[in-house]
Formats: structure tokens, C-alpha cells, sequence
């Protein structure tokens, strides 16, 4: 919980809702589409922290998460995980204002307003939260 | 193929293990003895638990968590071919299944050689050949040798580099070698064919110096096959 009388947790740019324009906000039906999935929000949460990734490296975070629940993840599935990243899951985040596509090649977190990337964090942190306690 | 060729084989499927965490740490520290390279990658915080990608030569083969790896390397080396194996060990122990060491002690490469003996004892057939480069090297192990080959339906060769003054090696239960093949001299060599199991091994070593040894052991089907034609 946070601490003090403030409701708004640290990491949350109050101000910076209050200053950002109309076109700063990603349609939320799109916003709200692009998280309502753990492996895009698993994508969006690495690349707000690590700023940019190949998209193989993106597919081993995907895998690296799955792994507490399995054991062992096999070639099969971590080749499902890349083609689903590259047809669905990067082209939704792309469309949401989350990610872009470098010209190298890179995926890197898009420079979208700070409200848009407060929602990814909080939507992360209730998935993560809600996934612990479910494991309890 | 030589036993040096299946050494050298051995070393080109050498596996790439990138270690996906916050901090690089101490992982990898205690692998040099195998046949696997360390990258690290950085995670940014609220990333996942620390985890390890197993490749070859560009492939991508599997997953594991970082404490299952580390676990895995950790001496003492869980029983490779153990019924209670759990899961992420056998897939480990398959993908990781050749060892290639620069430097092992004689009695290092005993421990080695006693792990692919006893398991050829549990199995209880097939072949099982073994090269011992002098005869007191192979005087030092006769009894083994013997017990192998009389309590077990295992078909037994032993190969002893020839000397001079060496007096009859005459044995009833296992075939004893005596040709002078520049491979029996030249390697310390055990073998297990697996009698038709998956428990098939072989280690193959020169030695380098006094007490030490360069070589590798594998659990790979093909390699161990290259192996017994290389000496049988």
C-alpha cells in the first residue's frame, strides 16, 4: 500500500494526466483490448523496463513467465509464442500506442503519453497481484 | 570416426545458456567443466523469476529456471538415468548430454568411469568395453571387471596396451584384448552400449599431464555407438 494520505501511487504521473493533450489518449477500448491478455501485457511490462528487445528476446520473457507453472518449456511452444507475438500480440500492442517497430529490427517501447503507460503499469501490477494470490 | 574425432564432436555441440536475469551474479561459475557457454541478459525489474535459455549453434531447444539449472550443475551431479528423476533433469540431462572437460583428475575420471560401470551393472546386458593403458592400471580394476562380467549377463571387453614383459592375462567370464591399437594406448576409454536401453554412455580421455586428463563423456546415442566401433 502506498504510504501517506496521497491515494495515488508513486509511479503514477498525476500531473502529467492533467497536462497531457485529448490525442494523448489511446482510444481505451484499443488500450483496454491490448492488455485484456497476459502475454501482451507480459511484452508491454518488458518493454516499458528494458526499452527495447528483439522479437526473440521478447518470446523467451513469454516463456521465461510460463516456466512457473512448467517446468520445462520445449521448442514447440516457444515457436507457437513467436508466431503469435509476430501475427497477433505486437501488431494489437503496436495499435494501442504501446509499441514500435525500429528499423532494426528492434521492438521498442513507443514514446506515448504518460496516462497510457500509468494504465499499463497498474494493469500489470493488478494482473501480477491477482495471479500470486490465485497461486496461494 | 577416431576416439579423437568423437572428442572433437563432442566439443562442437557445445550449447549457448542464456541466463535471463536482473544481475549477471555468480550463474555459470562453477560450469567450466562443461560443454556450455554463458551470455547474460539483462531483466528489468518486475521481470520474471530468473530463467535460462538452452540453444545450439542458433537452435533454440528448451527453457528451464535459473535454480533448476543451477541445481542441475551442482555437484554432487543428480543421478543421470535415476526412475525419480523429475522432469526439468531429464529434459536437462538430454540436452545437455555431452561433457567435454579440459583438465580432470585420474581420480576424478575414475568417479566417471565407476558411474558408466555401474550403470552398465544395473542394466545388467549388452556390451560394456574399457581400455586401460598399462597392465596395472587394468590389475588395479580386475576385480570390478570380473564381478561385472560374472553377476550380469553383460558381454565384457577389456582392452590392455600390450608390454613386453606383461605375463598371460588369461580371464573366464570377459574378453581380454591385447591388439595394439594406437587407440588403446593412447585413451582411457569405458563404454556402455545400453543393452538396448537409453542408458548408453561413454567417456573418452588422453592424458595431458601427470595427473591430468582432456577428453569427454556423453550420454549421445550416436556418439557412444562411434565410440565401441572406434575401439571394438
Amino acid at each position: 500500500m502506498p504510504e501517506g494520505d496521497e491515494p495515488s501511487r508513486e509511479d503514477f504521473s498525476a500531473d502529467a494526466w492533467d497536462e497531457a493533450a485529448a490525442e494523448d489518449f489511446v482510444d481505451p477500448d484499443v488500450l483496454f483490448d491490448a492488455l485484456a491478455d497476459p502475454t501482451r501485457r507480459r511484452v508491454a511490462q518488458h518493454l516499458d523496463g528494458a526499452g527495447d528487445a528483439t522479437i526473440e528476446e521478447l518470446a523467451d520473457v513469454v516463456v521465461g513467465w510460463r516456466l512457473s507453472r512448467e517446468r520445462v518449456i520445449e521448442a514447440a511452444e516457444r515457436e507457437r509464442v513467436l508466431t503469435a507475438l509476430h501475427h497477433s500480440h505486437l501488431p494489437k500492442l503496436a495499435d494501442a500506442g504501446l509499441l514500435r517497430y525500429d528499423s532494426d529490427g528492434r521492438m521498442a517501447r513507443a514514446e506515448t503519453a504518460a496516462p497510457v503507460w500509468d494504465v499499463v503499469r497498474v494493469a500489470c501490477e493488478y494482473a501480477n497481484h491477482a495471479a500470486a494470490g490465485a497461486g496461494e | 570416426m577416431s576416439l579423437r574425432a568423437v572428442v572433437d564432436a563432442a566439443a562442437r555441440r557445445r550449447k549457448t545458456l542464456v541466463h535471463y536475469a536482473p544481475d549477471a551474479g555468480d550463474f555459470g561459475d562453477g560450469f567450466a567443466a562443461r560443454n556450455a557457454d554463458v551470455q547474460h541478459r539483462p531483466l528489468p525489474e518486475r521481470g520474471p523469476p530468473p530463467f535460462v535459455v538452452v540453444r545450439e549453434n542458433g537452435d533454440w531447444l528448451g527453457a528451464f529456471s535459473a535454480a533448476d539449472i543451477e541445481a542441475f550443475f551442482e555437484p554432487p551431479h543428480p543421478d543421470h538415468d535415476s526412475a525419480a528423476l523429475s522432469e526439468p533433469y531429464r529434459a536437462l540431462a538430454d540436452l545437455l548430454d555431452d561433457t567435454v572437460f579440459g583438465s580432470l583428475s585420474r581420480r576424478q575420471l575414475l568417479a566417471t568411469s565407476r558411474e558408466i560401470e555401474d550403470r552398465a551393472f544395473r542394466v545388467g546386458r549388452g556390451e560394456l568395453h574399457a581400455g586401460f593403458q598399462t597392465l596395472s592400471a587394468f590389475d588395479a580394476q580386475r576385480d570390478t571387471y570380473r564381478r561385472l562380467a560374472a553377476e550380469t549377463d553383460l558381454d565384457v571387453h577389456v582392452y590392455v596396451a600390450p608390454e613386453a614383459t606383461a605375463p598371460g592375462l588369461r580371464e573366464n567370464s570377459l574378453t581380454v584384448h591385447r591388439e595394439a591399437s594406437p587407440e588403446v594406448s593412447r585413451y582411457w576409454f569405458v563404454a556402455f552400449d545400453g543393452g538396448g536401453t537409453d542408458q548408453q554412455c561413454a567417456l573418452v580421455a588422453e592424458q595431458t599431464g601427470a595427473d591430468s586428463y582432456e577428453g569427454a563423456w556423453t550420454y549421445d546415442p550416436e556418439l557412444v555407438e562411434s565410440v565401441l566401433s572406434a575401439v571394438a
